[in-house]
């Protein structure tokens, strides 16, 4: 990235890691082959696949065996989400209201199909009540979803509380969890959360774009297209051996700094919100902040567009993104910040800091906000 | 070697002027000829286009885009001998039929044109002995009232040929026989139509935009170049001028009433054009409104904007229904470009309720605000940027 270059987009795509990088040029070099051939290159293939598979199990504390690589994390949403419903003629799936894209658009499909979905809104702070997620449930409930930290406001969600309840109600329901914005940020702890599937993605963590994973328990879902028998059979398709190698190298970087990069980012994410109520009296940060992963902050201003700060404090050098930056583009409000109950007149910003983000930024960033504020903002 | 026999209407109404009026159309020709390798050569009330095999196709599409033309005809050159009319109007007649996409043609015509009268016999002779000939290659019978397919023979002092295939040209009059005008392009689907029109009536166009950056994105001045190349097909090369609205739209926004803001725009707008047009040498400024289409647009509104200007201020779609516009911009091929989805800046802070019925008092009232508007005009002006437009058609 360019040096004079601010970037504050990371829960959208973070940079590539020198580790990964290294990694996946080898695995280029090394095993061109494709791991299901039965020639030597193939079974080198198939070895650092199986290798990588292994370390990231050993990295995160479970079996191998429970890990299915995927192209993303849309693709793993989709594999448990579809992979588990689709199966069944009929059935009821409880979601909260601001999961992801992925997550939604997958629901509108079953919904296509007769199932019954129910959308748990969050309360103003983008925090979703346990109880009341859990009230949803019913003893015909086949599928709970609940993202563990949301990709617009950075709200944690109590996953342990709320999934556990679902249970309760509805014990032979699988529950999903949505960890691509909390992997190697927070703890991934399937077991403690109550989940039988987790999604994860590569490119959040320092890992290339086009791989991502999906962690099964004792139920795995079923395979959504047909091919092979990659990946037990639920996943086909010629394995991205480079890709998951340097997703795998990612992960252990990060993981391996877990604990030191939550207080630099906590520490950065503090001087960017003291810097902003000095500068920019006016903003407000959305999401119950008791309750947020310090590594996204969503911030709204009156008087101007999402667009028009995205792109004013663009030409400034600072990169941050509109809501998110799956429907930037789209320019219409989204569900999450319509769930929350902002208005839609606000101009809405998401600035997600990094492992190479500095307190020195922050403010550099701010300052540049506050600039195009006054500069553009009407009022 | 393919041969293209180019005819033109209403140049013939040019009187003193139509050998003024045949150059530019001359000149437009060889512009979406030149480079397929066409020899462009004026005949007696007709073009010639010889050009290298292969160029057909692209040389039809071509052709569709300059204005002046009525209609065009791919040809066969014959000598002119009856024998030979016969021989190759039969040929051409069943390769007509064999290319013909849709239901087989049941009848058939021949219509002679013949302008040498140094060939031995009169016109109806001909078609009825070529008709003979044609009859028997295709097994049809003639109709000569409404014919499924049309057989044309031409025996011309310089030129004889048969021909089955007349496609119709775009009409109008030459690209550049009426003058410069100064074009205000937006996103929408409306101005590039304006554009299309005055085209057709010779004007070149200089198109002008306005942009309100970081409202406005690089997306939307894509849009607006992409109309612009697709306007250049009729064309050929223009320059984009694209001015940053920015500042003064959010004074505007600032300091005047909220209901008279697309009014202030617009005269904002129309005061650069005039600036532009005026440095440039148009003779006049063009816009899409469409009267009562939305609000800025009713008669009132129309008059508050337009005296701003001493330039004519040209309004091809006045008249025209949404509907209309539409199915013109669909056949221009702009409509698929003006309806990607990126704010411009004329749909910008767009007040609930608009004035309808603006009066210059109240206007000149609020202008009182920005300060010397003609100098903020100039200033827009002077820090805007120069887009090159290239011709679509300049390469094969």
């Amino acid at each position: 990235m360019e040096d004079d270059i601010i970037y504050l987009d990371h829960a959208a795509a973070t940079p590539l890691v020198p580790e990964a990088a290294t990694a996946m040029m080898d695995a280029y070099r090394d095993a061109p082959g494709n791991p299901s051939a039965l020639g030597h290159s193939g079974r080198a293939a198939a070895r650092l696949l199986e290798e990588a598979r292994d370390r990231m199990a050993q990295a995160l504390d479970f079996t191998p065996e429970r890990l299915v690589f995927t192209s993303g994390g849309t693709e793993s949403v989709g594999l448990a989400v579809l992979g588990t419903l689709l199966p069944r003629e009929r059935g009821h799936v409880i979601a909260s209201a601001i999961e992801h894209p992925a997550v939604l658009g997958s629901l509108q499909i079953l919904q296509r199909r007769g199932f019954e979905v129910t959308l748990v809104p969050p309360d103003p702070g983008g925090v979703v009540d346990p109880e009341r997620f859990a009230e949803a449930a019913r003893p015909d409930t086949a599928l709970a979803c609940l993202m563990h930290v949301n990709n617009e406001l950075g709200t944690v969600q109590p996953l342990e509380l709320a999934l556990g309840r679902v249970k309760e109600r509805a014990p032979s329901c699988t529950t999903f969890v949505d960890a691509v914005q909390s992997l190697t940020r927070l703890p991934l702890e399937p077991e403690r959360w109550g989940a039988d599937l987790v999604a994860l993605s590569a490119h959040k963590v320092g890992g290339p774009r086009g791989v991502g994973a999906l962690v099964t328990g004792s139920r795995r879902p079923q395979r959504i297209f047909g091919g092979g028998d990659q990946e037990w059979g639920v996943r086909p398709g010629t394995e991205n051996v480079p890709g998951v190698v340097g997703f795998v190298a990612a992960l252990l970087a990060a993981e391996a700094h877990r604990t030191e990069r939550a207080s630099q980012v906590s520490e950065v994410c503090a001087a960017f919100e003291e810097e902003l109520r000095r500068q920019v009296p006016g903003a407000r940060i959305n999401g119950n902040r008791d309750n947020c992963l310090p590594w996204i902050l969503s911030i709204s201003v009156a008087g101007i567009s999402s667009e028009a700060l995205v792109r004013g404090m663009d030409e400034l050098g600072v990169l941050v993104s509109a809501g998110a930056a799956c429907h930037a583009r789209a320019q219409k409000q989204s569900h999450v910040l319509r769930a929350i109950g902002l208005s839609p007149r606000l101009g809405t910003i998401r600035v997600s800091f990094g492992a190479e983000s500095t307190v020195d930024n922050a403010r550099r960033a701010v300052q540049t906000l506050a600039r195009t504020v006054k500069r553009y903002a009407i009022g | 070697m393919t041969l293209f026999i180019l005819r033109y209407g209403e140049l013939f109404l040019k009187g003193g002027n139509r050998p003024f009026f045949e150059r530019c159309l001359l000149h437009n020709v060889k512009r979406v000829m030149g480079p397929l390798g066409g020899r462009v050569t004026r005949l007696h009330g007709r073009v010639e286009v010889e050009l290298p095999e292969g160029h057909a196709e692209e040389a039809r599409d071509r052709l569709g885009h300059v204005f002046g033309l009525t209609s065009f005809s791919r040809v066969t050159p014959v000598k002119p001998d009856l024998d030979a009319l016969m021989a190759a109007a039969a040929a051409e007649a069943r390769a007509a039929v064999a290319a013909w996409s849709g239901a087989s043609p049941r009848t058939f015509k021949v219509e002679t044109r013949r302008s040498d009268k140094r060939f031995p016999m009169k016109s109806p002779d001909i078609s009825r002995a070529v008709g003979a000939a044609v009859g028997e290659a295709i097994a049809l019978p003639a109709d000569l009232r409404r014919p499924d397919l049309l057989v044309e023979v031409e025996i011309g002092s310089q030129r004889t040929f048969v021909t089955t295939g007349r496609s119709p040209g775009p009409g109008g009059l030459p690209v550049g026989s009426a003058g410069p005008v100064q074009l205000l392009l937006s996103g929408g689907i409306d101005s590039p139509v304006a554009g299309y029109l005055l085209l057709k009536r010779g004007c070149t166009i200089r198109p002008i935009t306005f942009e309100s950056p970081p409202y406005t994105g690089e997306d939307a001045r894509t849009k607006v170049v992409d109309l612009c190349s697709r306007l250049a097909r009729y064309a050929g090369a223009m320059t984009l001028r694209i001015v940053r609205f920015t500042e003064v739209q959010l004074e505007i926004q600032r300091r005047c009433p909220p209901r008279l803001a697309v009014v202030l725009y617009r005269r904002m707008m129309l005061r650069a054009a005039e600036l532009a047009a005026r440095a440039e040498g148009a003779l006049a400024l063009a816009t899409g409104d469409s009267l009562a289409q939305v609000a800025s647009q009713t008669l009132e509104n129309l008059a508050c904007i337009g005296e701003v200007a001493c330039l004519p201020v040209l309004r091809p779609l006045v008249t025209f229904d949404k509907a209309e516009t539409i199915d013109l911009a669909r056949r221009v091929g702009t409509y698929d470009i003006s309806v990607r989805p990126h704010v411009d800046c004329c749909s910008l802070f767009v007040p609930d309720h608009p004035e309808t019925g603006a009066t210059s008092d109240a206007v000149i009232e609020a202008e009182a605000r920005l300060g010397d508007v003609q100098a903020l005009a100039q200033q827009m002006l002077d820090t805007s940027d120069l887009v090159q437009i290239s011709d679509p058609y300049a390469n094969p």
